[in-house]
């Protein structure tokens, strides 16, 4: 089905390396969280000192998260609380947040992204990690709102967070095949919103039922687009671990739209109205 | 097919929800309408004239890379130059850039992760993809793709940093 789709990447490069010589996209990308986040800014103000600065406090408000919820840290927050040292109630507002939205996540998925079953032996630890990165991100955006005309896309780890800024084009996502990485599956024009893509194809990866405490497999890749980044990342990780019956859940997903790939190659999309 | 359809009014979004396969050439015009008014618009296509910015401001803002060396000093002029080296999980990536007749005509990597061998495999057959199609004016606009792990992300990253050295 994609064998006419040029290189996914190298799309992205070609059309860099154009805008970016016209001037109208401008690139950041700092490592954070164990991952190169990209920010991209069209649109006149790109170049400018208000970018720039919303630029590096986007950035030092994903570090502080990082230094917040890593559990690679060991002062970190969540390993405190992991650790039984710090409770809840007694966490920043930031973590008690997250704790509200990882319950939320857990309910709204049923039970396929499970925050306090994510650690394989260890049930009933808390780890807020399937979602902070997204959260993180969404949060860190907000300092973008100093300069409105821009058009906002920052990429984490193939999640993507965009808005429309006075840009008149939408933002153009490829979707990558999971079953060839250079490759897009699928392309879409999007405003304002944002696009997740959880499965194999992450590098490392595993997304495992909580319910059976086996690796799924029946779901190759699944892309969840929609008005909110950190939603559409649980919901593309709840349809991976899901397997086969994803195909039917995601139709409940109000106001979103995406694309899974099948472990037998077949392919379903779907668009489901607010 | 079930579908659930909740019919709320307005609000909700400016979301453009048009997804269309990159082989089909009716972006603007398939039956999967958008959810939000500004539907068609399609995909963008006037960007990319070759006119180069009059400055260039100092390469891209970015921690955890190594230095700079830039073989030709004159921005906007012929050259090469060579971008930050990005650190990705898997380890750096680096690309060179040719500017021939004050236009980007080549891009190289000059660095790229090793490590086990689904990296080797990354790197011998992802990046000379992304070198070959880098300069050849390609027409399709995807800016960026869903699911695109890190080795893509640094690339990315040394290219704008050689891009901006280079003035263009």
């Amino acid at each position: 089905m994609s064998t006419e789709t040029p290189a996914a990447i190298a799309d992205a490069v070609a059309t860099l390396r154009e805008e970016a010589a016209a001037g109208t996209r401008k690139v950041w990308v700092e490592q954070i969280m164990g991952m190169p986040i990209s920010i991209h800014a069209r649109g006149e103000e790109s170049r400018g000192h208000a970018a720039e600065q919303a630029v590096a406090r986007t950035f030092a408000d994903l570090r502080a998260a990082d230094a917040m919820f890593s559990t690679y840290r060991e002062d970190s927050q969540i390993s405190r609380i992991q650790r039984g040292e710090l409770t809840i109630a007694e966490s920043d507002p930031a973590v008690r947040e997250v704790h509200r939205l990882c319950e939320s996540a857990r309910l709204r998925t049923g039970g396929y992204v499970d925050a306090w079953n994510s650690i394989p032996g260890r049930p009933g630890v808390f780890d807020p990690t399937v979602l902070v990165k997204t959260w993180a991100v969404s949060r860190a955006a907000r300092h973008f709102s100093a300069v409105p005309t821009l058009a906002i896309a920052i990429g984490a780890g193939g999640d993507i967070l965009l808005t429309p800024g006075d840009e008149p084009e939408p933002w153009t996502i490829g979707i990558q095949d999971p079953t060839d990485r250079m490759r897009t599956i699928a392309t879409f024009p999007i405003r304002e919103g944002g696009t997740a893509t959880s499965g194999l194809a992450a590098r490392g990866a595993h997304i495992v039922d909580p319910h059976t405490g086996e690796a799924a497999v029946e779901v190759l890749s699944a892309t969840v687009i929609g008005p909110s980044l950190m939603w559409a990342d649980v919901w593309a990780t709840a349809a991976v671990a899901r397997g086969r019956s994803a195909i039917e859940w995601v139709e409940t997903l109000f106001g979103t739209s995406g694309l899974l790939v099948m472990a037998d190659g077949t392919v379903h999309r779907w668009q489901n109205e607010v | 097919m079930r579908r659930i359809v909740v019919v709320f009014s307005s609000t909700i979004t400016a979301l453009v929800l048009l997804m269309a396969w990159p082989t089909s050439t009716n972006r603007g015009g398939t039956s999967l309408a958008s959810l939000a008014g500004s539907a068609g618009s399609g995909t963008g296509t006037t960007s990319g004239a070759a006119t180069p910015a009059a400055t260039a401001p100092p390469a891209a803002g970015t921690s955890g890379t190594t230095t700079t060396t830039t073989t030709t000093t004159k921005k906007g002029k012929d050259g090469t130059f060579t971008g930050q080296s990005a650190d990705t999980p898997y380890g750096p990536v680096q690309v060179k850039i040719t500017v021939t007749g004050g236009k980007f005509s080549d891009v190289n990597a000059t660095r790229l992760p090793h490590g086990n061998s689904y990296d080797e495999q990354v790197d011998q057959y992802a990046v000379p993809m992304l070198a070959k199609e880098a300069v050849s004016a390609q027409s399709a606009k995807i800016q960026m793709v869903s699911g695109a792990t890190y080795t893509s992300t640094g690339y990315l990253q040394s290219l704008q940093s050689a891009l901006d050295q280079a003035g263009l």
